[in-house]
């Protein structure tokens, strides 16, 4: 029978741990065990021997580290160490059936084990997400060619990663996929995913089975299965460590014995594992013990259907109790800062939208950058890693340029929102397939090539068509959310009555619904009012989401109200939260009273700083005035007192932040006309991602009224120079905090020097004076404030 | 290995923050850190305990520590510190990855705010860092310890942290070094600490 007829319908049992076993055979610390595929085959296939005469069905391949990272410098090629890997089990298999230790007709798979690649991806380490999809893919490939027969992803302590290895599985091969995460005592993630956040993502791509292994003993494993069993309609692996590790001088020991694991593990399968087995500290012995103990028994399955998520970077979000709120600010649609910010791709600006909106209680970002003449592909691929790297709340990918979709699906840090599909027939052949690959939930339009229909029932014509549709792709129904298009009430009477009656009606069906409220009132006055009396209407009638805006006081009212009377809302928890100020917002305090802008910009009050830009511009003051005459003498003062040591690092930044707060003031006045300063290049250099010290010196000199084009961390030469060269800078500054990185940033120099006539100014915390000058920069800065009095000077200011 | 309780030291805070005297401005900025990050940490630490023999620098050769798996750490300012030390407890231990998005989101807020997370984080992971040394020295009596060193400090080149990685199981507590040799995520530490069981020094 193949693995995936089994699945589920009898219990399938893995092995146990190969890497104590193998060191019990003589293998040394810090000697890669894939190695001895190719120089031990006889020692490997002994123990997937013993394993196979304990019971075993599921034999991993001893490839758990096999990837090109770890091989380098090894002598030894991916495809090798899987070609003898697979080999090294198809010989025990043919051995043990010779010798009758196994019946000849028993069912054995050979598991392409892939385990993580021991670097973390970016933004947090440097690998990058198609980096790792590509050192998978080798792995599949070798081990599919070598005759797997099928895929185990395991150990993954990171969802993200999980995804590459399950994209490049699914990518390249047909062999069903078993994905294994390792979790801590509190069922997280080392990336701070829960069990049902993981599983979930898992599921969402397509896998056939997901798991537990590693990190915990069956006694506390049995404890996170119920969850894990909750979140997914699919069988559940559970491969422990034989216990919790104990250190004893100074050697890791694991210290449940076979018969206590075998006892162990029938409660394991109790509570809902179908595929059992074992991790570290595991032998034979255990795996014998546990398939003792359920011979005769059936996996129990399970009733109830999972609920359907979305999810970020270790966090989901259900659509079980209260709709769930979706951000909507992040959409250029009549915001002209927005489309400038990201014409100039200011992910700051896209940041700082996204803060206000969590801020505010919104638990889902919709992300928009379709502005015309921007690249959208590349552009809406930096806005989501931007976002994912300072948030963990899912977003709604929200595009209908198909290219930037799938680019910004792959890259995903979780499971998104997909906004959208429609009734189209071009849109449902490319948006359908894309959803499922990347296991998206999906937004569907009511909507198709005649238009928005009038009447809810040719909408409703519509959902279901997508419904439909979609199930063919193998999108569940409770994947989907359906939007029936609400259309301001200004054009048409009866605009609100059919949207919320579409709302209604899919809800009796079950199926769940989203919309975006606040079109309902567009040409209208007082608009909030109206908005948050719709929003309070289509709760009424079931609606799963509202896309809307969470500043709007007027419509957090009725979504809170709302919840409390409805009582899905249990125990008003939420109302109470928002109005009761239970939720308390930590602000910085600062003084009362009134402050002038040079005292505020001294004294670091950021606020203070703000009014007091308002009022000298509603006095008349020119805004040019404003900045010679009172922020620059402040700047000044401070960048002084702070040489002389009259003053610290704390209150330079608190009056650099005031200062900042005063021009953007002038800024949004007076619109972004300082560009005309004289251009600066800013960057750390590659390798390095300490970027603190680089902030500094850039608000610096923008509040000094240069053009400072930040190139951001870890920048390579190439793009320095391309840069320089650009923007015609007589002046780049480099930063490097490591020793390790000064090499890089003397390679900068070296090759700013063969093509541009700059002057190169340069600090960080390991260099000097006089290193400096060894690696050729023109200056060297020991504070931000040095780096100010160098381009004041250099441009005579 | 996860810890239980993780101390915000405000003072040592304020002193990677560079305050001095009584400023009240840059406490609050640390304390609005603080409340941020809290919630964010995931501490973990990995450890090992190896035999070595300390060799001293000469005119010929930086001094250097052969562990007993063979590997050598080359530092003369190491091996004169952990002098007459025949053993040494090596760690790896972080605040995990999430701290690192938190930290690029209150960075968002201004260079005060961003400053002063990063102060927070320095004195957390030490404050981390201390409660792992104490962890670590409880399977010990009648012996003395050495302070941690870590590679970077003195003539200990940084590159030398690959070896570090090497015999520590890093991956476990998901920390990871990068192409250009720094640790991801950034808030982490790596460090020895010598055992010297030569009794009355």
């Amino acid at each position: 029978m193949a693995f995936r007829d089994l699945l589920g319908k009898d219990f399938l049992y893995f092995d146990g741990a190969m890497g104590t076993m193998l060191q019990a055979a003589g293998l040394q610390a810090g000697e890669l065990p894939e190695i001895w595929n190719i120089q031990h085959p006889e020692k490997v296939q002994a123990v997937h021997g013993a394993y196979l005469a304990a019971g075993a069905q599921i034999i991993k391949t001893n490839t758990f580290g096999a990837n090109s990272l770890k091989l380098t410098d090894t002598g030894v090629s991916v495809a090798e160490v899987f070609q003898g890997a697979v080999k090294n089990i198809r010989s025990a298999i043919v051995q043990e059936k010779s010798q009758g230790t196994i019946p000849c007709d028993r069912e054995i798979f050979v598991a392409l084990d892939m385990g993580p690649t021991g670097k973390l991806l970016q933004p947090f380490g440097d690998l990058a997400f198609a980096q790792a999809v590509e050192i998978y893919k080798e792995e599949v490939q070798a081990g599919v060619k070598a005759g797997a027969d099928i895929i185990l992803i395991e150990t993954m302590s990171d969802s993200y990663e999980a995804k590459a290895a399950i994209l490049a599985a699914k990518e390249n091969s047909q062999l069903p996929i078993v994905c294994t995460f390792t979790f801590d005592l509190s069922g997280k993630l080392l990336n701070g995913a829960d069990v049902e956040t993981a599983f979930f993502l898992a599921a969402a791509l397509g896998v056939d089975a997901v798991g537990f292994n590693c990190g915990l003993g069956p006694e506390q494993i049995v404890k996170l299965l119920p969850r894990g069993v909750d979140s997914v309609d699919l069988p559940i692996v559970v491969n422990p460590n034989a216990g919790l590790p104990v250190v004893k001088e100074g050697k890791t020991v694991f210290a449940v014995g076979p018969e206590e694991y075998g006892k162990l593990m029938s409660e394991v399968a109790a509570e809902g594992a179908a595929l059992l087995g074992g991790c570290c500290g595991t032998t034979p012995e255990h795996i014998k013990a546990l398939c003792e103990n359920l011979k005769g028994h059936k996996p129990i399955g399970k009733t109830t259907k999972a609920e359907t998520q979305i999810s970020g970077y270790g966090s989901s979000v259900d659509f079980v109790h209260m709709p769930v709120i979706i951000g909507e600010r992040i959409n250029p649609t009549g915001k002209p800062r927005l489309k400038e910010a990201l014409k100039a791709e200011n992910m700051d600006y896209v940041c700082n939208l996204a803060l206000e909106q969590l801020e505010k209680g919104a638990s889902a970002l919709d992300v928009n950058v379709g502005v015309p003449g921007v690249n959208e592909p590349a552009l809406l691929t930096k806005a989501v890693l931007a976002l994912q790297a300072i948030t963990s709340v899912p977003l709604q990918i929200d595009t209908s340029d198909y290219i930037a979709m799938e680019q910004a699906l792959r890259i995903y840090n979780g499971r998104p929102l997909l906004n959208s599909v429609n009734g189209k027939e071009e849109v449902l052949e490319k948006v359908l397939p894309l959803a499922k690959k990347y296991g998206a939930a999906l937004v569907g339009l009511c909507l198709d090539d005649k238009g928005i229909p009038e009447s809810a029932e040719e909408r409703l014509a519509i959902a279901w068509k997508i419904i439909h549709r979609a199930k063919v792709f193998g999108i569940k129904e409770q994947d989907i959310f359906i939007d029936p298009l609400a259309m301001t009430i200004s054009t048409g009477g009866q605009n609100a009555v059919v949207a919320l009656d579409v709302v209604k009606s899919l809800h009796a069906k079950g199926i769940k619904t989203i919309m975006g409220v606040s079109n309902i009132s567009f040409g209208l006055p007082a608009r909030d009012q109206v908005n948050s009396t719709f929003l309070a209407m289509a709760m009424e009638q079931g609606l799963s989401a509202a896309i809307l805006n969470p500043k709007s006081e007027a419509m957090l009212n009725a979504y809170y109200a709302y919840g409390a009377l409805s009582n899905k809302d249990l125990g008003c928890k939420a109302y109470l939260e928002h109005f009761a100020g239970v939720k308390q917002e930590i602000k910085p305090q600062g003084p009362e009273g009134e402050y002038s802008l040079y005292e505020a910009i001294v004294k670091g009050l950021t606020g203070h700083s703000h009014k007091a830009v308002e009022k000298l511009l509603s006095g008349g003051k020119k805004p040019l005035d404003i900045i010679n005459e009172d922020m620059i003498p402040a700047l000044n003062m401070v960048g002084e007192a702070f040489e002389k040591k009259t003053l610290f690092l704390p209150q330079l930044l608190m009056s650099a932040d005031a200062a900042k707060a005063g021009f953007d003031v002038i800024k949004q006045k007076f619109g972004p006309g300082k560009e005309n300063g004289d251009p600066i290049v800013l960057a750390t250099v590659k390798g390095d991602v300490h970027d603190i010290g680089k902030n500094i010196v850039k608000v610096l000199w923008e509040n000094y009224g240069y053009k400072v084009i930040d190139l951001g961390k870890d920048v390579p030469p190439e793009k320095i120079v391309a840069a320089t060269l650009e923007n015609k800078a007589k002046l780049v500054g480099l930063s490097a905090l490591m020793t390790t990185t000064v090499t890089s940033m003397e390679e900068t120099i070296k090759q700013l020097r063969k093509a541009v006539d700059c002057k190169i100014v340069v600090g960080g915390a390991v260099l000097t004076e006089d290193y400096a000058k060894v690696i050729g920069a023109d200056a060297y800065a020991a504070s931000a404030v040095a780096s100010v009095n160098y381009a004041n000077k250099l441009f005579k200011k | 290995m996860v810890a239980r309780y993780l101390l915000y030291d405000k003072k040592e805070a304020l002193r990677y923050f560079r305050a001095k005297g009584d400023d009240k401005q840059a406490e609050n900025a640390c304390d609005l850190a603080y409340l941020k990050l809290r919630n964010e940490v995931m501490p973990r630490f990995v450890s090992t305990r190896l035999k070595c023999h300390v060799i001293q620098c000469s005119a010929q050769a930086k001094g250097k520590i052969v562990l007993e798996n063979g590997l050598e750490f080359c530092s003369s300012n190491l091996a004169k510190h952990l002098d007459g030390c025949t053993e040494v407890l090596l760690f790896g231990a972080t605040l995990g990855s999430k701290f690192d998005v938190a930290q690029r989101r209150i960075a968002l807020e201004g260079l005060t705010q961003g400053a002063a997370a990063q102060a927070v984080g320095a004195a957390l992971i030490e404050h981390y860092c201390d409660t792992v040394e104490e962890e670590l020295k409880k399977d010990f009596t009648g012996v003395s310890f050495r302070w941690r060193f870590s590679p970077g400090y003195g003539d200990w080149d940084l590159e030398e942290q690959k070896k570090v990685f090497a015999i520590l199981n890093c991956n476990k507590i998901g920390l990871t070094l990068t192409a250009s040799g720094m640790m991801a995520p950034i808030k982490s530490v790596t460090a020895i600490i010598g055992i010297d069981y030569r009794q009355n020094i």
